[in-house]
């Protein structure tokens, strides 16, 4: 990114502690990455990792009682967007930045028809007229590619299957043409068909709009076919970012090696019949954070690895990993 | 689908199962809920005050002294005189014993039979047909009516209010419980139960009955409040406990010709029931909002 | 040899209940006439997508469920006409583990409690004698005697499949029902619990019927695939035939729409995707039940339901147009 061309979303050391109790834990621990206008990223990680609550913490849906940002910047073009009060957020949202969330059905309100709720969308955003919104709503869901889009603008959220209403949800998170889409999950509680349908249609809406889009994913399958960077989160921090083809080709952090090595589709292609899978759990949020996180699964790890976290550092162009052995580990565990 | 991420769990879930856990946890959440705080020392004071009445008033709630008949609250008598002399203080703490017992007794044994009855129903759909025409039949009498004419039919004594208030309440019980049951025999450790082989009476026993106690305490709580207030209203009416047993009904009921000269006969005892009955739901409420398996997001 | 699991036409409907109008809905054709079987020590695996009926299959295979038409034999023995109640001594022959580690355990109860309740089922064993046996069985999953008193939620999930696994292990089953069993699981630990059971087939000869979606998983796990779609299956195949070259349409369609992780070879695929849902298990096409997105129907498909027949080499498909005449199977794999 250079200053003739500014990244439109950008995060900086963000830090985002979770209250549990008296105490509070960094679900997300000084992440920093950047965004460029109809860039499409991927944000992989198991469960724990924060790759949720980087979503939340970048669209201000964060429960006050449960967590909040305590660090770091979260850039919009340019704008410091982590501390905006509530109302002006409201006017972010929806407009330049979106989200679509995992499970279609909770997303939707199941008493108004689809038609209405991506007017409502248009309607705040924009001040249209009722019309006016309605005629966009069945512009979007014809752009979405739901049959017959007049006729389906009447239907309720129930009478719809589950990829239907996953494009629904697309459609009213693109109604006002966002700048940023950010799509945690999209397709895992779909079935695979619909998947691959979903997945195409984001990819060819994202680049159609010309939208940045983050998708955030634990399949990996889902990372190799749709983006063109990928950044892997353990822990609550970044363990290594780079474009899809290096991460698949070139892996540098044991983790990502660990969790390529341990596809089933890797153990065939090495001919072996027992999986390579990687040691121990991830530890909890609640466990105190000394050291690489990783070490205690690490098949590389060292004395120092405990001792002190590892800082990112470069190993190819674009390519970025925290290892302190980086340098000296090939590219498969 | 994905498990909630680990930060969310509750720290009543740390200490799940184990029954002094269960106690000590769900008292330290009570205490910092406010008005679960509120409403529990409340009760714990009204409580207190009936269990030590022979301690804390000077006075025989039964000894009438003429000479001092309707007397406003003073040094003497923290509440007053009554009509009859007899001092209204002792009158109403030896009171709250009976209504408290009424209170307590009811719940318990509307909870014990209702579950009871709830399990069965929700369990068995042969048995439940059945059963919910009976409850149904019962809830379709209106239930003081039903107190009414049962006091009067077997006359007044503690343990005839009790039953008197009891009845009408257990399908309200029965109705929560079969509803838990029937959502508990959905789980899916419920599923592995019967596919591991074990009896149905079993799996009624270990996995079903200490899931459905929850919800069967919070409602405890709201019946011993109803309780009370039904006791107080059958004793005003004249059919609920005889006269020579103190109760705030029957102080209440006592008062009602003097309510122009000597308020506070009415007044004090009505205080009681209120704060009592407030109390209870102040707690009730609480409970149900701690035990709700909700599981928070950061949405 | 006789089959382990021998399913013969097995029908299983659901009528719905009663709506608001006189009429009753039909009922939803969960399973439609489905024979399969599973001889000693294999795994077969049941894939296919949402309402394809598979996990009512495998609870009519645990007579979780009573079949309202077919036959279910294990071990030779018929049990699908049994009642409930004399069915207790051909669960010790089968047991199930669930997709839900968290769900399938009751959460009041400790694990030597869980693992012990089907010993107690089935003997009269004391404390000592029961807590050295289900020391035995975490041992046999890789967990450690400290797990003993502990309660679900104390540990990881991982581990709670562990736990499942260990408990559908203590009455020493031939038949294991593995419905989603990783489904929920991160990649890395779903690499150490498939590991897991595949060395505990190898020790002590189990056959599992395998629920699953994944198919990059079923590629490594199975013996055998039968393809599931709306109560039907439509093809069966050693697993290594039907990813090399699946014969029915929607076995073509699901291996197209599986992501592939890995970018060099993920752009190279022609990707024919199958357009629109799966209809309602309740209101089945007449005919063929996938000609409604078949990309090879023609009209008869709409007056003949095809059968499933034998297709060479231990292969059956259910397709009027499925094996191509000029597509010969020989007889090696």
């Amino acid at each position: 990114m250079t200053d003739a061309n500014p990244p439109v979303l950008a995060l900086e050391a963000l830090e985002t502690r979770v209250r549990i109790g008296r105490a509070s834990f960094p679900a997300v621990d000084g992440v920093s990455l950047e965004l460029g206008q109809g860039e499409s990223l991927a944000i992989v990680g198991e469960s724990g990792c924060g790759k949720s609550m980087l979503a939340l913490s970048v669209m201000g849906l964060l429960d006050p009682q449960v967590a909040r940002i305590v660090s770091g910047r979260i850039l919009f073009d340019g704008t410091d967007i982590a501390h905006l009060p509530q109302h002006r957020l409201r006017t972010l949202r929806g407009r330049d930045i979106s989200m679509i969330f995992q499970e279609p059905m909770s997303s939707l309100n199941p008493v108004l028809t689809i038609g209405r709720q991506v007017a409502e969308v248009v309607r705040q955003h924009e001040g249209l007229s009722p019309r006016a919104a309605r005629e966009r709503a069945v512009e979007m869901l014809s752009l979405v590619q739901i049959p017959d889009p007049r006729s389906r603008a009447a239907a309720y959220p129930h009478q719809l299957s589950g990829g239907m209403r996953q494009r629904v949800l697309i459609a009213i998170a693109l109604a006002c043409s966002p700048r940023v889409l950010l799509a945690d999950e999209p397709t895992t509680a779909l079935d695979v068909t619909v998947q691959a349908q979903i997945l195409e249609l984001i990819m060819s809406l994202q680049q159609r709009l010309g939208m940045a889009l983050v998708l955030i994913t634990h399949d990996l399958g889902v990372v190799a076919e749709t983006v063109s960077r990928v950044v892997v989160m353990y822990a609550g921090r970044k363990v290594e970012e780079a474009s899809t083809t290096d991460l698949f080709a070139r892996p540098a952090h044991p983790y990502t090696q660990g969790l390529l090595g341990s596809l089933p589709s890797r153990a065939r292609s090495e001919g072996l019949r027992r999986l390579r899978a990687i040691r121990g759990v991830v530890p909890p949020l609640t466990a105190p954070r000394q050291g690489c996180l990783f070490a205690s699964r690490c098949p590389h790890a060292v004395d120092g690895c405990r001792e002190e976290a590892p800082a990112l550092g470069r190993v190819g162009p674009g390519h970025t990993v925290a290892c302190w052995r980086a340098g000296e580990l090939g590219d498969g565990p | 689908m994905r498990n909630p991420p680990r930060a969310f769990r509750t720290e009543t879930q740390a200490s799940a199962g184990k029954p002094a856990g269960v106690v000590a946890a769900t008292l330290s959440r009570l205490w910092r809920n406010p008005t679960a705080c509120f409403g529990g020392t409340l009760l714990a004071l009204l409580a207190a005050s009936a269990v030590l009445a022979p301690l804390l008033a000077q006075h025989d709630p039964l000894a009438l002294v003429p000479a001092e008949r309707l007397r406003a609250p003073s040094h003497e008598h923290l509440f007053g005189t009554d009509m009859l002399g007899r001092d209204l203080y002792a009158r109403v703490l030896h009171g709250g014993r009976l209504s408290l017992t009424v209170g307590i007794l009811t719940a318990v044994i509307c909870s014990l039979v209702g579950l009871a009855i709830g399990l069965v129903a929700g369990f068995s759909r042969l048995a439940d047909a059945l059963i919910m025409r009976v409850m149904d039949g019962i809830m379709a009498i209106p239930g003081i009516l039903l107190a009414i004419a049962l006091a009067t039919i077997v006359g007044g004594g503690v343990s005839t209010i009790v039953l008197a208030i009891a009845v009408p309440e257990v399908p309200v019980v029965v109705r929560v419980v079969r509803g838990v049951v029937l959502t508990l025999r959905e789980q899916t450790y419920v599923e592995a139960a019967r596919s591991l082989g074990t009896r149905p009476g079993r799996i009624l026993l270990r996995h079903i009955l200490p899931n459905s106690l929850a919800p069967l305490i919070v409602q405890a709580t709201y019946i011993c409040g109803l309780a009370i207030l039904i006791e107080a209203y059958l004793s005003f009416l004249g059919a609920g406990i005889p006269p020579e047993f103190p109760s705030w009904g029957n102080i209440m009921a006592e008062g009602r010709g003097f309510v122009l000269i000597a308020e506070w006969i009415i007044l004090i005892p009505g205080a009681f029931v209120a704060a009592t009955v407030l109390s209870l739901n102040l707690l009730g409420d609480a409970l149900r909002d701690m035990l709700d398996p909700r599981t928070r997001r950061a949405l | 040899m006789t089959a382990l699991l021998a399913l013969d036409g097995l029908v299983k409907h659901f009528r719905a209940r009663r709506g608001l109008g006189w009429r009753r809905p039909p009922p939803v054709r969960a399973v439609d006439g489905v024979s399969l079987t599973v001889e000693p020590s294999e795994t077969v695996a049941v894939v296919g997508e949402s309402g394809c009926g598979k996990s009512t299959l495998a609870r009519l295979a645990l007579r979780l469920l009573d079949p309202d038409a077919g036959a279910i034999r294990l071990e030779g023995r018929e049990i699908g006409g049994l009642p409930q109640s004399q069915l207790r001594p051909f669960r010790r022959r089968v047991q199930a583990v669930f997709q839900d580690p968290a769900a399938s355990l009751n959460p009041r109860l400790r694990i030597v409690d869980l693992i012990g309740e089907p010993i107690r089922n089935y003997e009269a064993i004391g404390r000592q004698a029961l807590r050295e046996r289900v020391a035995g069985l975490l041992g046999d999953v890789g967990l450690g005697g400290e797990h003993l008193d502990r309660f679900p939620h104390e540990i990881s999930g991982g581990q709670r499949q562990r736990i499942g696994i260990a408990r559908a292990l203590a009455l020493d089953p031939a038949l294991l029902v593995l419905d989603e069993a990783v489904s929920a699981l991160d990649v890395s630990i779903q690499a150490q619990i498939l590991n897991l059971l595949m060395d505990l087939q190898e020790e002590r000869r189990i056959a599992y019927l395998f629920i699953a979606h994944d198919l990059s998983v079923v590629e490594h796990f199975a013996d055998r695939v039968a393809v599931m779609y709306l109560g039907r299956i439509v093809e069966t195949a050693p697993v290594a035939a039907l990813f090399a070259d699946a014969l029915h349409p929607y076995s073509e369609a699901l291996l197209a729409a599986a992501p592939i992780p890995d970018p060099a070879r993920a752009g190279l695929r022609g990707r024919r995707l199958i357009h629109g849902d799966p209809p309602s298990p309740s209101a089945i096409p007449s005919g063929c039940r996938f000609r409604t997105r078949c990309p090879i129907a023609r009209p008869v498909c709409a007056e003949q339901d095809p059968p499933l027949k034998p297709a060479g080499a231990g292969r059956t498909v259910a397709c009027h147009f499925r094996p191509e005449p000029a597509q010969t199977r020989s007889c090696d794999p």
